[in-house]
């Protein structure tokens, strides 16, 4: 008995009941081109869909076998250690795993555009590569598995981006932001979000990737000025994020929080918000980001507050 | 490396972590049975194949299956349970529970297993010997005894961890077996799963030391415990662990001069407070300003 991947199943499957990929595609409810990905291993597909493909085709499968879809198993624990690296800007670190990873990936495009992503965000985190760079290396990983990495040909389509792709947006509308392109950031961010939406993408951190995309979203409105929404775009991730127990945003968003507050008081002219609200907001952030050894967090809180107020934040 | 069945996974991974065969299949299926597996040349069910991914630390869903329609009833049941579980739904899952008692196949100690360690989950009316009977009868579907280089898969971690709960006294070396397990699933799992199955050790393992008033110690698993959860993106216990810190400091402490450990104390108060007020736990945060009254002579709410 051979074993194979669960997008050569298909594909042979479909070959050999003389189905289409356009009829295939029809008969199941979703785009041809998703069956092309996940003949070739570019969609992950979740067990029900896979039933309900193979019922089209009319063959039920009366054995078990377990099939890694074009993922390699050795390096997915490596990329998650990656990205929450990443997430805490422990950048040795990231670049330690980046290193694991390189060594044990295969040469699979999916692999290769992991990598070719963590890389460019390293040198640029290192400050060996500027933000125009970036934004060039990042579309370059999206060229290896969309045709097009120009994100306006997506706008108003249901394209189904993979999670990996997402991920790689999230960080092209980073770099726009680093690169005061900020029209191109809150483009890309919204049509994530409007993507996530969709709920086609399973995985586990779903909940959290769409907290970050929102909170990347706010540092867009604050470089546009628009601190109003970002203040309130900031307080609604802030209670998403303490429902689902989401500590590594807590102390960022209320330090964002206190920011934004400080913002209004200028434009305003007067204090909206209370030198007290705008402290404790502060001291949430530090004594927060102490409890989960946040050590960067914590330190900008305390500056900052030490700026402001001229005292330390530990009386 | 492309790894295509399950049987390929287990080897890889045996290989990986340098474990025996015999350490891997104990107490779920001969050596010749796993040998077969890995081979690919064997079919099992689902939960067997779980059982045994799961002594190498790893998960199905991290894999897809294939499976057949009573086997995948039986896998969709028990994700549901599982999910049940996570989320409190308690009558739904003695619900399920019931569905799975009467569909699973006869006489299957795995299936047994799993179905006596949910329902210990999810059930709030039994005694407490009622629950060291059912967990120890659970455990020993799978492991006829203990030994130092004992493997455990999740279900099992979680049938010991319920008997450190419980205060089990029938061993007399749990804190050893705690710390093996600890060890264990430090090497081999990863990420959120690694994250929570290790604090939970360490949680029982405050609790035990104590009780012990072994209270260096409780400060010890305590920090190792904050480490951990530092490196996570969970905000779970956070508050917990520094309360139960701030406890242990002054208790070790006082009698002493303790100045330096005083600001210690206190930081950790704040911490904790801080992190109940942010989580909405007003019962939290007035434990610790009883604590910070009464030990510390201190208006934490200033």
């Amino acid at each position: 008995m051979a074993n194979y991947k669960v997008g050569d199943i298909i594909r042979l499957t479909r070959k050999f009941a003389e189905v289409s990929q356009e009829e295939l595609a029809f008969q199941a409810g979703i785009a041809t081109e998703t069956i092309s990905r996940i003949e070739s291993g570019k969609h992950r597909i979740t067990a029900s869909t896979y039933r309900k493909i193979m019922e089209i085709l009319n063959l039920f499968s009366e054995q078990n076998y377990a099939i890694c879809s074009g993922r390699d198993v050795g390096i997915i624990e490596e990329k998650k250690l990656l990205e929450e690296a990443e997430s805490k800007y422990e950048f040795e670190k990231a670049r330690y795993y980046l290193n694991e990873l390189r060594e044990n990936a295969g040469e699979s495009v999916i692999d290769r555009q992991y990598i070719l992503r963590a890389e460019c965000l390293l040198q640029y985190y290192n400050r060996q590569i500027d933000a125009a760079a970036l934004v060039r290396g990042l579309k370059k990983a999206l060229n290896l598995t969309l045709s097009s990495c120009d994100y306006e040909n997506y706008r108003d389509k249901k394209y189904p981006f993979s999670a990996q792709e997402l991920l790689i947006l999230m960080n092209l509308s980073g770099a726009y932001n680093a690169l005061d392109e900020l029209d191109k950031s809150e483009d890309i961010s919204n049509l994530i979000l409007r993507h996530l939406e969709e709920g086609y993408v399973d995985s586990e951190d779903i909940d959290n990737f769409r907290m970050v995309v929102k909170r990347n979203l706010t540092v867009t409105y604050e470089k546009m000025g628009r601190y109003e929404e970002a203040l309130r775009l900031l307080q609604e991730i802030l209670q998403e994020a303490i429902a689902l127990s989401y500590g590594l945003l807590v102390p960022i968003l209320l330090y964002d929080i206190s920011w934004n507050m400080r913002k209004l008081n200028d434009i305003c002219g007067y204090e909206r918000f209370s030198a007290e609200e705008i402290k404790l907001k502060k001291k949430q952030a530090y004594y927060i980001a102490a409890a989960r050894g946040d050590e960067y967090i914590k330190k900008l809180a305390a500056d900052s507050y030490k700026k402001i107020y001229g005292e330390e934040i530990e009386t | 490396m492309r790894l295509n069945t399950i049987g390929e996974v287990l080897k890889f991974y045996r290989k990986k972590y340098r474990f025996k065969q015999s350490d891997v299949c104990r107490g779920i299926c001969s050596m010749s049975t796993l040998s077969r597996i890995e081979k690919g040349n064997r079919e099992v069910d689902s939960l067997t194949l779980e059982a045994l991914l799961g002594r190498v630390g790893k998960e199905v869903l991290q894999f897809e299956m294939i499976l057949n329609d009573y086997d995948y009833y039986l896998w969709t049941l028990r994700r549901q349970i599982r999910k049940g579980l996570k989320l409190g739904k308690r009558e739904e899952v003695i619900r399920l529970l019931e569905e799975y008692r009467e569909n699973m196949p006869e006489d299957d100690d795995m299936h047994i297993q799993f179905l006596i360690c949910c329902n210990l989950q999810a059930c709030d009316s039994m005694g407490k010997d009622e629950k060291i009977r059912e967990a120890l009868q659970a455990l020993q579907c799978t492991c006829p005894e203990f030994s130092e280089t004992s493997l455990y898969n999740e279900t099992e971690i979680e049938l010991i961890l319920f008997l450190a709960h419980e205060r089990y006294k029938g061993w007399e070396d749990m804190e050893e077996r705690l710390h093996n397990i600890r060890k264990l699933v430090y090497e081999i799992y990863s990420g959120r799963r690694r994250e929570r199955i290790c604090t939970r050790i360490l949680k029982e393992l405050i609790d035990l030391n104590w009780d012990r008033k072994h209270y260096r110690k409780v400060i010890d698993y305590a920090e190792e415990a904050i480490e951990f959860i530092s490196q996570s993106r969970s905000m779970e216990y956070i508050a917990e662990l520094h309360f139960i810190k701030a406890k242990a400091i002054a208790e070790y402490y006082s009698g002493q001069k303790w100045n330096t450990e005083v600001v210690l104390c206190r930081n950790e108060c704040l911490m904790a407070y801080y992190t109940f007020d942010i989580m909405n736990n007003d019962e939290g945060k007035a434990r610790v300003e009883e604590f910070c009254e009464e030990k510390l002579k201190w208006q934490i709410t200033k």
